[in-house]
């Protein structure tokens, strides 16, 4: 699942679409993997937990490519076995400022389910369309 | 729910630096993935792994580690040997690695090892016709899970006229056999086959 902006529009799909052909087919790869398997193998170095309170239930995909680091914000819900992306992001120093604004997204999906969309790279516009 | 379809897939792919990278990425993180949930599922520690193949810690760190993997095939199957699983280096098809890729599932990358696969129990055909020992009409005698969900099964008849003349049917093709007395088990494999 994916969660839109609190102001509308679908700022993870313009996020994969600005991304670059490796970056992407990383994503897309590691998307893949954790769709299919158990939550005991959400591991590092492609999936990790976050920690802290105000993180609960939330975790962060990472993915390279083109040079870069990525990280993509998400949450364990809403139903059982769904996991709801949040932000996506270049990876720099900190990423606190990031984290806590995919919270924010997140206190949003959860009082705004229907809302969410399910996530695919199917409608993402490629980069030139942009 | 599926991340792709075939035809948007298609599309990406006639450029060329996203096939490249679409093939380069599969490779990368499905190695990674399947190599730590392999080591995972026998609950091994990285060291552990190391010691039992006789390499580094770090060595096994940057093979399940995408961004660093970059495995030999010797290592490879140093670790296929270890966990008793097959391995697969070949040159392939785009078309191959999408079909792949969209029918991806949790055996693709935890992989059972020999005792574990079921591929080879399903397809256990029936040794004799002694082995055959379901009297009742309409009975399964024998199932075989189909890849990409399914079954198929062979079931016995009993003919009408004679009580001990009997037939075996494969309902998914309608094909029927005459008694499995006559029918020797390498053709009843032939015909599951086909």
């Amino acid at each position: 699942m994916a969660c839109p902006a609190p102001g509308g529009g679908r700022p993870l799909d313009r996020f994969v679409a600005e991304l670059g052909p490796e970056a992407e087919n990383d994503f897309s790869a590691v998307l893949e993997h954790l769709q299919v398997l158990e939550r005991k193998y959400w591991n590092r170095p492609q999936f990790d937990i976050l920690h802290g309170k105000k993180y609960k239930d939330m975790g962060e995909i990472r993915f390279d490519g083109d040079d870069k680091t990525y990280r993509v914000f998400g949450y364990f819900g809403p139903k059982r076995l769904q996991f709801t992306l949040l932000l996506g992001c270049e990876k720099k120093r900190s990423l606190k400022d990031q984290m806590d604004d995919s919270a924010k997204r997140k206190k949003f999906a959860e009082g705004n389910e229907r809302l969410l969309y399910v996530f695919t790279f199917k409608t993402i516009p490629v980069r030139e369309a942009l | 729910m599926y991340l792709h379809s075939k035809q948007s897939l298609y599309e990406r792919l006639s450029d060329r630096k996203f096939r490249d990278a679409f093939v380069s990425s599969r490779i990368a993180q499905t190695i990674a993935t399947q190599a730590r949930v392999l080591r995972q599922r026998n609950e091994m520690s990285q060291n552990g792994l190391a010691r039992a193949l006789g390499t580094s810690q770090n060595a096994i760190y940057r093979l399940e580690n995408p961004r660093y993997g970059r495995p030999t095939i010797s290592t490879l199957k140093k670790l296929a040997s270890f966990f008793d699983v097959g391995l697969i280096v070949r040159f392939a098809p785009l078309s191959e690695i999408v079909d792949w890729v969209i029918g991806l599932s949790e055996r693709s990358l935890n992989v059972p090892d020999f005792t574990h696969d079921t591929g080879f129990v399903a397809r256990k055909a029936p040794q004799s016709t002694t082995d055959i020992n379901v009297p009742i009409e309409g009975s399964i005698i024998y199932q075989q899970n189909i890849a990409q969900g399914g079954s198929r099964a062979l079931t016995l008849v009993h003919d009408a006229a004679s009580s001990s003349r009997r037939s075996v049917v494969d309902q998914a093709s309608g094909t029927q056999w005459a008694s499995p007395a006559l029918q020797p088990p390498e053709r009843v494999m032939m015909a599951e086959g086909s």
